[in-house]
């Protein structure tokens, strides 16, 4: 009788082993998933960065004047473009600051290209019509990246939460990751009428 | 009497919101014209092109299909959801998947009353079309053409420089898509046909020759003296016997096969496998020229241009 108690208990791991590992390999695929979203919205935001000190140049030929503007914008980048998040390390803080530091980008690049408003000569420069449509080719970018990422964060993190996955994933060490949030009013993208 | 009469008020009420939406297009009721027809890529709902400027761009466009593996969509509405050209055309892409492997996927997208347009590139395209050639695009050969109201020129002149673009572009090759490319079909056609050829032609061919060839002198044909059959109802099969002779060494052999007995009358070395393809032929899978396309899974993430005027 006992010889059989355990028997049933020995087959009863074993089928929840065999259960589980195929929710553990499907937790490695969504956490990868999640990190490959995470990169891409770092690329989106480095090439944001890349495209910055062409468009500083190119509206200081126009209007050497809005220096305190421009200056904001250098700064915010050279802030920004400090900060990178490991994506094994996905926790609510650094996500949190590295938000900030590239909506403190966004915000002031939102200025400066407000600035450039009052500037006809540069509006009708080809050159900057084109860099502008690159900055904003890139926002929607980062919108759809952000987004992405979001979505992968969703599926991982509803897999790992659900039972009986919640049971192992702590013990492999998948843990919860965060989302970006809604962006605040301080950091929409900047709106450029014609 | 009550709920007839309520619900024809309805249907009629129905009726009548038709006309109030048809100007506004949501993602989901603008008409994909090329899910029916792949030669068409211009959605064209309210008219606003003619009829030749439409047929030019699908000529184009069809070709660069066929040529460049680019799946393009261009539409071309009064309203759209939202009123905001970018989000309409993100949306619309991601949503159908336009685009095929390689992931070069076009939306040219013009909004007559919400005065917006936008030129969207999928992933894949976003080399060839960078952001800032969509701009130079749009701002030579589209804007001044839709300050003046005209539309047919805007979209014509747009879609034969993003064509120009794309066909200058020699990295960019249609790898034989799913459905881009007529040689596609007619490869699929050939395949099919050979495979028709060795299952049905040559291999039962092969077997009637060794069928018939004396095992002892090698000599073709035996003749077949006799043949039997045995039902045995309790194990439900039919014994086949069959006599061979030899007419030069006069080997004489018999053979036997099983089959079960309560199959629909089917002849030897099964037909239904026969039927099965040709079945599937019978369903126009890849139809001709003009048959409905379907789009590739492509997906976009944001590259290309767009503005107001």
């Amino acid at each position: 009788m006992k010889t059989r108690k355990w028997m049933t208990a020995a087959i009863a791991m074993v089928c929840m082993v065999l259960l589980n590992s195929c929710s553990y390999n499907e937790m490695v695929e969504k956490d990868e998933a999640v990190s490959t979203a995470w990169s891409n919205v770092e690329t989106q935001y480095q090439r944001r960065a890349d495209l910055i000190p062409n468009l500083v140049s190119t509206v200081k030929g126009y209007a050497a004047h809005e220096s305190s503007t421009l200056e904001a914008v250098v700064e915010a980048r050279s802030k920004a473009t400090q900060i990178t998040v490991d994506p094994t390390d996905l926790t609510a803080e650094k996500l949190a600051e590295y938000q900030k530091a590239q909506g403190a980008v966004t915000s002031a690049l939102g200025k400066l290209l407000a600035v450039t408003e009052n500037y006809p000569q540069l509006r009708a420069n080809e050159n900057f019509s084109e860099l502008q449509a690159q900055l904003e080719g890139t926002e929607n970018r980062i919108t759809e990246a952000r987004k992405r990422y979001n979505q992968a964060v969703q599926d991982y993190n509803v897999l790992i939460r659900s039972f009986p996955n919640n049971l192992f994933a702590g013990m492999f060490g998948f843990s919860r990751k965060e989302k970006f949030e809604a962006s605040s009013g301080a950091e929409e993208a900047p709106k450029v009428e014609f | 009497m009550k709920i007839v009469l309520s619900l024809l008020l309805f249907f009629a009420l129905c009726a009548d919101m038709q006309p109030l939406h048809a100007g506004i297009y949501t993602v989901d009721n603008l008409p994909m014209v090329y899910l029916k027809d792949r030669t068409k890529h211009v959605v064209n709902p309210d008219g606003i092109l003619s009829a030749s400027i439409v047929e030019r761009m699908d000529s184009m466009l069809y070709r660069l299909e066929a040529e460049k593996g680019v799946q393009s969509v261009v539409a071309v509405v009064e309203r759209v959801e939202g009123g905001d050209c970018y989000e309409f055309a993100i949306t619309l892409g991601n949503r159908y998947g336009v685009g095929s492997r390689q992931n070069t996927g076009l939306i040219i997208l013009l909004s007559t009353q919400d005065r917006c347009y936008q030129i969207l590139t999928g992933e894949g395209l976003e080399g060839t079309l960078p952001d800032a050639i969509c701009r130079r695009i749009e701002n030579r050969k589209m804007v001044p053409f839709l300050k003046t109201g005209d539309w047919d020129n805007a979209m014509l002149q747009t879609v034969a420089a993003v064509c120009g673009v794309i066909e200058g572009d020699t990295s960019l090759l249609n790898t034989g898509g799913k459905d881009s490319d007529d040689g596609g079909g007619f490869g699929l056609v050939w395949l099919a046909l050979g495979i028709v050829t060795v299952g049905f032609i040559i291999i039962p061919a092969y077997a009637r020759r060794k069928r018939y060839t004396c095992p002892q002198c090698g000599h073709r044909p035996m003749y077949r003296t006799n043949s039997s059959t045995v039902e045995d109802r309790f194990n439900g099969v039919a014994h086949h016997y069959e006599y061979f002779r030899c007419p030069q060494c006069g080997h004489t052999e018999c053979r036997s096969h099983d089959e079960p007995l309560d199959h629909g009358g089917g002849g030897p070395g099964g037909f239904p496998p026969i039927f099965g393809p040709f079945r599937g032929f019978g369903g126009g899978s890849f139809g001709g020229g003009s048959g409905g396309g379907s789009f590739g899974g492509g997906s976009f993430g944001g590259g290309g241009s767009g503005g107001k005027f």
